[in-house]
């Protein structure tokens, strides 16, 4: 499941192996419940994940647009190369910094 | 990965068989008048969209085989094939072959068995004879295809007008629920990617929730991509075709008019703008233009609204133009997309769809259902309209005939949904003739009239075995072999001819050949030999004709693998008959034999005659209900003698029902005749009473009376009271042998 650690300058969220429609609604419940008293600065990592879909797409667009509004800055990073194939078809690969 | 694929399993399935069906008879119609182009385009496109369906989805095996199918199809079209008789069988082998595929994909678990791989191998190996170089150019066109992919980038910049064409812009708003029936964007972007090189996308993002009004099964996402690729709009348009309602796809090519694309922004009702920067983006339009396409736009508005003067608002409009191309080359999204998308079913329109006829597949279940209830209606409200009449209550009794008019309509509407042309059966056969005629070097040629000749559903099912029978026992016995057609003088081609027509209240279907018809002597030798008729007997050229259908009957010198087992023509008489049928054979020595079956029009509700004779009811089918005359005194003693009477100067045979039945009854006053007609005879009833038309739901007898002989069923009165069905066509046989005996 997702995972939190926060660092000096950030936290540090790790996305699950599965981020699919399955498991959409789990996740999304986790992340309102833990995320509101995090830090201003978020990098979200990508890097666990070996099953991704449109859902998830929708999910990592949900959520940096949830913490855009509150004026907070995410950043998703480390995709695995599922994650990368996917962004790719959406031609949204410019959402995700390659190292952080 | 077969994602969403089991919600549309038996979709796939069903377009998969009506299109191999398409196929079938295509190619049959294609030997017997030769092709021409819109036969092989139609078959051309039914192997490619199993293709493309079955790519789509990931079924490979499918997929690979109806590739090199669809490519020897495709040199066939090109004129570089010339088709043939052998060529035919392959392709109907494949179509078998495909077709079982099909039910392996959707039905089993979807792996192919050993059996079906290897027979794939041999129809492949079969195919590749006619496709020679086939694998080498496969292998030179995905060379091409990389080498395309290493100059994409070129390409993109060298888009010049001659490109121009093959070229499509592609805008998909999918139905929010997509996600929901078990489909995943992605998959169609894949299948997509496949048909061409999607050199740019543009994913519209603005209809994303905030994380907490998220919601996972709901699609928000839009799309608009260019695509070049050497296949036709229509095929790009096949893509989408398993969509569901909701979606709205436009595809344009790249040199679509500034009208059309006006036009297309006008219906979006999104922000222009935005949509043109993409547009120029994928290179479909030039920016330089875009002020020029919005400025037909603004014209267009400035006449609605009459306010705004020419020359200011299009200095607006060119900033605003600006402020976004600026946008768009830091390489975000585009972020001003009106969540005002109206998600309609656009799949009308694409010409795929278009003339594919307006029709649904309801389960045939619902329907019987239906006509179950209908029938249940029609009982009770005749129940409501005796009660009607017995008050006398006129007010009552005149809303009561309104219902009653009501309700016959619903059942005639019911009943016409569950009508089905025999033309589509009637196909089916020609492919049994081309293989049985092959298999036996003999050439015949199946004739079809009538076809759109409508039955009951449930008739025309059970119809199919007997009618394959007789045209397989027409095709082994009947028809003679060319040489020796030729030596009696024959065309060389046989001829079966199949037809339907109506026919009091029946429906005919007719099966003729101009073979070497029924051998007389031959099938009574045969017939006392298996002890069905004694040699003293003496029969006339009819009986001899229906000893065919005694059980355990063949004639068939030669048992061969197609028929002449000796089980055949009588089980065919027997399933006609359990249809409430008959059949009748004629044939002439050396010119042909000519089976009619005659099959009544529906098996639920039929409108009847309802007559009385002594306490019974008794329902004869209104359509076989030729007159009814009254039974005079001075008639009543001609039949004394003779059983008939004169009618208009022809003969009535005449059969007194209730002697009939073995009915007491007390011998009335007044007695009325009702004739009847039953393929081309007409008897007359001896009745008490005419009680006139009457609404019959047909209700079957239980076992116990199935030999009982003159009925064939029964229904429910109003009064709750039974009333039996007369089998009118047992009557009429009966009538006229009494006839001949008397």
């Amino acid at each position: 499941m997702i995972n939190l650690e926060a660092l000096d300058d950030r936290v540090k969220l790790t996305f699950p192996n599965e981020c699919t429609i399955y498991e959409a609604a789990e996740i999304k419940e986790k992340l309102i419940a833990s995320i509101s008293d995090l830090s201003n600065e978020i990098e979200a990592d990508l890097s666990n994940i070996d099953d991704l879909d449109t859902t998830g797409v929708q999910l990592f667009l949900s959520l940096k647009k949830f913490l855009n509004n509150e004026g907070r800055n995410l950043h998703y990073t480390n995709p695995s190369e599922k994650v990368k194939t996917v962004f790719k078809y959406y031609n949204l690969s410019y959402l995700i910094e390659e190292e952080k | 990965m077969n994602l969403g694929f089991d919600s549309i399993k038996d979709e796939f399935k069903l377009e998969s068989q009506d299109l191999l069906e398409a196929m079938e008879d295509g190619l049959l119609e294609a030997q017997e008048n030769g092709l021409n182009e819109e036969l092989i385009g139609s078959i051309f496109r039914a192997i490619h969209t199993i293709k493309g369906s079955a790519g789509m989805f990931n079924i490979m095996y499918i997929a690979d085989f109806t590739h090199v199918v669809e490519n020897l199809l495709d040199k066939i079209r090109s004129n570089t094939l010339e088709i043939n008789d052998s060529i035919i069988t392959l392709l109907l082998n494949c179509k078998d072959h495909i077709s079982n595929l099909v039910v392996v994909a959707t039905e089993t678990n979807g792996i192919p068995s050993d059996d079906d791989l290897s027979r794939s191998k041999t129809l492949l190996s079969e195919l590749s004879i006619y496709l020679n170089n086939e694998e080498e150019n496969k292998e030179q066109e995905s060379e091409k295809l990389i080498s395309e992919e290493e100059k994409e980038e070129e390409v993109l910049i060298t888009s010049d007008e001659e490109n121009k064409d093959k070229k499509y812009h592609i805008s998909l708003r999918l139905s929010s629920d997509i996600l929901e029936s078990g489909m995943d964007p992605i998959s169609f972007l894949n299948f997509l990617g496949g048909k061409g090189n999607i050199y740019q996308t543009t994913t519209l993002t603005d209809n994303i929730p905030d994380l907490r009004e998220f919601d996972p099964v709901e699609y928000k996402l839009g799309l608009e991509l260019d695509i070049e690729t050497e296949v036709s709009i229509e095929e790009l348009f096949e893509v989408f075709d398993f969509l569901k309602e909701g979606s709205l796809i436009e595809i344009f090519p790249h040199n679509a008019s500034v009208e059309e694309i006006r036009d297309w922004l006008e219906t979006l009702k999104e922000d222009s703008q935005s949509i043109l920067a993409i547009l120029s983006l994928g290179g479909m339009i030039h920016k330089n233009d875009i002020p020029k396409i919005l400025r037909l736009e603004s014209i267009v508005e400035e006449k609605k609204t009459g306010k705004i003067e020419e020359s200011v608002k299009e200095e607006k409009v060119e900033e605003s133009v600006e402020v976004i191309l600026k946008d768009e080359s830091t390489k975000s999204s585009i972020p001003t997309i009106e969540p005002k998308v109206t998600y309609t079913n656009t799949k009308k329109e694409t010409p795929s769809v278009a003339n594919k006829s307006s029709s649904i597949r309801v389960d045939s279940i619902k329907i019987d259902r239906l006509i179950n209830l209908i029938g249940e209606m029609v009982i009770a409200n005749a129940n409501v309209t005796q009660k009607a009449l017995r008050q006398k209550n006129g007010d009552l009794i005149e809303s009561v005939s309104l219902m009653s008019r009501m309700v016959e309509e619903i059942r005639e509407s019911a009943m016409q949904v569950r009508m089905v042309q025999i033309g589509d059966t009637f196909n089916r056969y020609k492919r049994i003739v081309h293989d049985l005629s092959k298999d036996l070097g003999k050439k015949i040629l199946l004739e079809t009239n009538g076809g759109d000749t409508e039955l009951d559903k449930t008739i025309i099912e059970k119809i199919g075995d007997p009618l394959i029978h007789i045209i397989r026992n027409a095709i082994d016995h009947g028809i003679e072999t060319p040489e020796i057609r030729q030596s009696l003088g024959k065309n060389s081609q046989g001829t079966i001819k199949l037809s339907a027509f109506h026919d009091t209240g029946n429906i005919a279907i007719v099966i003729e050949d101009d073979g070497s018809g029924i051998n007389e002597e031959k099938v009574l030798e045969k017939a006392v030999e298996n002890g069905i008729v004694s040699s003293e007997d003496r029969l006339s050229k009819k009986e001899i004709h229906n000893l065919l259908f005694a059980p355990g009957f063949s004639t068939a010198e030669l048992v061969t693998n197609i028929s002449g087992r000796g089980v055949g023509m009588d089980v065919v008489k027997k399933n006609i008959e359990s249809l409430r049928g008959t059949i009748d054979i004629d044939s002439s020595e050396g010119k042909g034999t000519k089976f009619t079956i005659r099959l009544p029009l529906t098996l639920a509700i039929i409108d009847g005659f309802l007559i009385r004779t002594g306490e019974t009811h008794y329902v004869i089918p209104l359509d076989m209900v030729v007159e009814c005359i009254e039974l005079t005194e001075k008639e009543r003693e001609e039949i004394a003698g003779n059983g008939f009477i004169n009618l208009r100067n022809s003969i009535l045979p005449l059969i007194e029902v209730s002697k009939f039945f073995n009915q007491k009854r007390k011998v009335t006053k007044r007695e009325n005749i009702i004739v009847v007609k039953y393929a081309d005879e007409k008897i007359g009833l001896i009745v008490d009473e005419l009680l006139g038309e009457f609404q019959t739901v047909i209700k079957p007898l239980g076992k116990i009376f199935r030999r009982l002989k003159g009925i064939s069923g029964a229904t429910i009165l109003g009064s709750g009271a039974v009333a039996l069905i007369l089998d009118v066509s047992t009557l009429v046989k009966e009538a006229i042998s009494q006839e001949d005996n008397g």
